[in-house]
């Protein structure tokens, strides 16, 4: 069974008395464990789709099931537990809350999660903090770090608590191509490693390339869908 | 983790937290040193009453209270004074003879109320020998004080003759020449430019009668007393009763504080407010980082009610402490009140130093209201928060 399944999935947006067709009608099976690029120009609806699997907007009409639940049918408080417990997000811009150290932005994630005690939390973020090989920086606030190593933090965010899906919105725009490249790298390892489900959009041909599966999209409607 | 964005936040905008901060303390300070005042003016109104008018309880002639600004009060004599006296055995009583006349020192001349005293037991109930300013407080029959400001108006001191001019009981005039053996000053400006003391019985001489028509009395009564004492054919009245219009006057005032202080407390309260909305509007793409990494419209609610609480809560706090330290410092010092009340044309005494008095409960009261007005005025930019749309709120710029 699809860990991403979408039936026709519409969004259509009001701009004043104009409506803007971000999505219509996009059908997509994601399999667990795929490391899946939405690729396309912008405007093309790749982020629009990211946020309706991460349940962060919902569409206009369509069937959305992400790991089991529709989504169409969450109220906003069960939106929330539902990306506090499935989904990890990783934004082009890094996005990390800057009154919160390096490590304890890696633990915000865990702590909404409240599912663990002190000690273990400790470990977790530590552990992945070594991984990402930012643990050093642990301590720092994140206008203290280079763009790579806050990308780095976000991923460890996203990754720490252990999502079904990670969703990254364009997560190498901001970075130079070898970090970048980097960055990339380390995604397909822990996609390889943890067996979780990665999907990002990109325009970049150079990530284009790397990814398994390469779902095309133009004007809100799916082009091509190539592994 | 929320409790630690919550401090981190209120210091991230440094100048714009002191600036919300300083309005709190300010509101609050205000508040607190507006309570001192009022209490102060209050008690100080209240005690000046009590310790150098009303005493505790006056008694007067039967019927004599109740319209006693057109009565004379020769007419109404104390008629059961001996079981008046019964029942004021072993307390601290003065009986007194008030009545109206005038005292001139040949070339002006003033309205005066003479007060015929015992010294000894005038004393006793308003220790009129601690407020002697020159001499001493009637020593025989003929000793005669004036009240400092009458002294002064009529440009006199010790040693010098006056004439007292009165009308009797019986309606006939009567004069006397006495030398002034003392300056009294209470500190009720009322009593200190209007009142002359004589000796009780050089005062019944005087006024042509053998009645006394006023007692007050210090020690304060038993329920039972008191209700003994209103069966008699007398007027008794409480101190309270005696200065209600004067409690009606400061009740005003003290709704008319409240009033600023509140709307002091509003305007501190909108100040915040507008923090916390610019907060929120600066803050939108972090509260869109937030809600993607699954935080609950309650948690985005606690942090921002907590940010807005927080500095309401500090600042009240700050203000609570330094109007206390002032409050407490005027307590203790008085301020110098330049201003006479007869030159406000208002009859309440207060003497020429105001004291504030510190109410911890009243000001402890404002502290927590400032905590509440902070809470309230978090309310709107939290709910705006929560209401944002996560991706559109991450979009934002």
């Amino acid at each position: 069974m699809a860990i991403v399944s979408l039936k026709n999935i519409k969004k259509i947006y009001l701009k004043g008395t104009l409506e803007v067709k971000a999505l219509n009608g996009i059908t997509l099976d994601i399999q667990k464990g795929e490391f899946t690029v939405l690729a396309g120009p912008s405007g093309s609806g790749k982020t629009t789709l990211l946020n309706i699997i991460g349940a962060m907007d919902r569409a206009t009409s369509g069937k959305a099931l992400v790991d089991g639940v529709d989504l169409s049918l969450l109220k906003p408080k069960d939106a929330s537990n539902f990306r506090r417990e499935k989904i990890g997000f990783i934004f082009q811009d890094y996005s990390l809350i800057p009154v919160l150290t390096v490590y304890e932005n890696v633990e915000f994630s865990l702590d909404l999660l409240g599912a663990y005690d002190k000690r273990t939390k400790k470990e977790m973020v530590e552990t992945i903090l070594k991984e990402m090989d930012i643990y050093e920086l642990k301590d720092r606030r994140p206008s203290e770090i280079s763009g790579g190593q806050q990308q780095r933090v976000a991923v460890a965010r996203a990754l720490v608590k252990k999502p079904s899906i990670i969703l990254a919105d364009e997560p190498t725009a901001n970075l130079d191509s070898v970090t970048g490249e980097a960055i990339l790298a380390m995604m397909k390892k822990l996609n390889e490693e943890y067996n979780i489900t990665f999907i990002f959009s990109s325009h970049d041909l150079k990530i284009i390339e790397k990814a398994k599966r390469v779902v095309r999209l133009r004007d809100g409607i799916k082009e091509g869908d190539s592994s | 983790m929320i409790l630690k964005m919550i401090f981190r936040n209120i210091f991230r905008y440094k100048k714009r937290t002191v600036l919300t901060l300083i309005t709190m303390i300010v509101g609050i300070y205000l508040a607190i040193l507006g309570e001192g005042l009022n209490s102060g003016l209050e008690n100080q109104i209240t005690d000046i009453y009590i310790k150098t008018d009303t005493s505790h309880y006056k008694i007067y002639g039967n019927d004599f209270y109740l319209e006693k600004d057109d009565n004379d009060q020769l007419d109404y004599p104390i008629d059961n004074l001996e079981k008046v006296e019964e029942i004021l055995k072993n307390k601290d009583y003065s009986k007194r003879l008030l009545f109206e006349g005038s005292i001139t020192d040949g070339e002006e001349e003033l309205r005066a109320r003479f007060i015929g005293v015992e010294p000894h037991k005038e004393n006793l109930v308003f220790e009129r020998n601690r407020y002697m300013v020159d001499g001493s407080f009637l020593d025989n029959e003929d000793s005669l004080v004036l009240g400092l400001e009458m002294a002064r108006l009529l440009n006199l001191g010790i040693g010098d003759e006056v004439t007292l001019i009165a009308r009797t009981a019986s309606q006939s005039i009567n004069a006397y020449n006495l030398t002034i053996t003392g300056i009294i000053k209470t500190g009720n400006t009322i009593m200190d430019s209007s009142c002359v003391f004589i000796d009780l019985n050089f005062a019944k001489k005087f006024a042509d009668t053998q009645f006394i028509n006023d007692i007050a009395v210090k020690t304060l009564l038993t329920d039972k007393e008191v209700n003994n004492l209103k069966d008699l054919k007398i007027d008794f009245i409480p101190w309270q009763e005696e200065i209600k219009d004067i409690l009606r006057i400061t009740a005003i005032r003290r709704k008319a504080f409240t009033i600023i202080s509140m709307t002091i407390l509003i305007m501190a309260g909108v100040t915040i407010a507008n923090t916390m909305l610019m907060a929120m509007l600066e803050r939108q793409k972090e509260i869109g980082i937030m809600m993607a990494n699954g935080m609950n419209n309650r948690e985005i609610l606690i942090l921002f009610l907590g940010e807005g609480t927080l500095v309401g809560s500090l600042g009240s706090f700050i203000g609570f402490i330094f109007g206390g330290i002032t409050t407490n410092y005027y307590q203790n010092n008085g301020i110098e009140i330049a201003i006479k009340s007869s030159d406000l044309g208002i009859s309440i005494p207060f003497s020429d130093r105001l004291y504030l008095y510190f109410d911890l409960e009243k000001s402890l009261i404002i502290f927590i209201v400032g905590i509440i007005f902070s809470a309230f005025a978090s309310v709107y930019p939290a709910v705006k928060s929560i209401k944002l749309n996560p991706s559109e709120a991450i979009k934002d710029r």
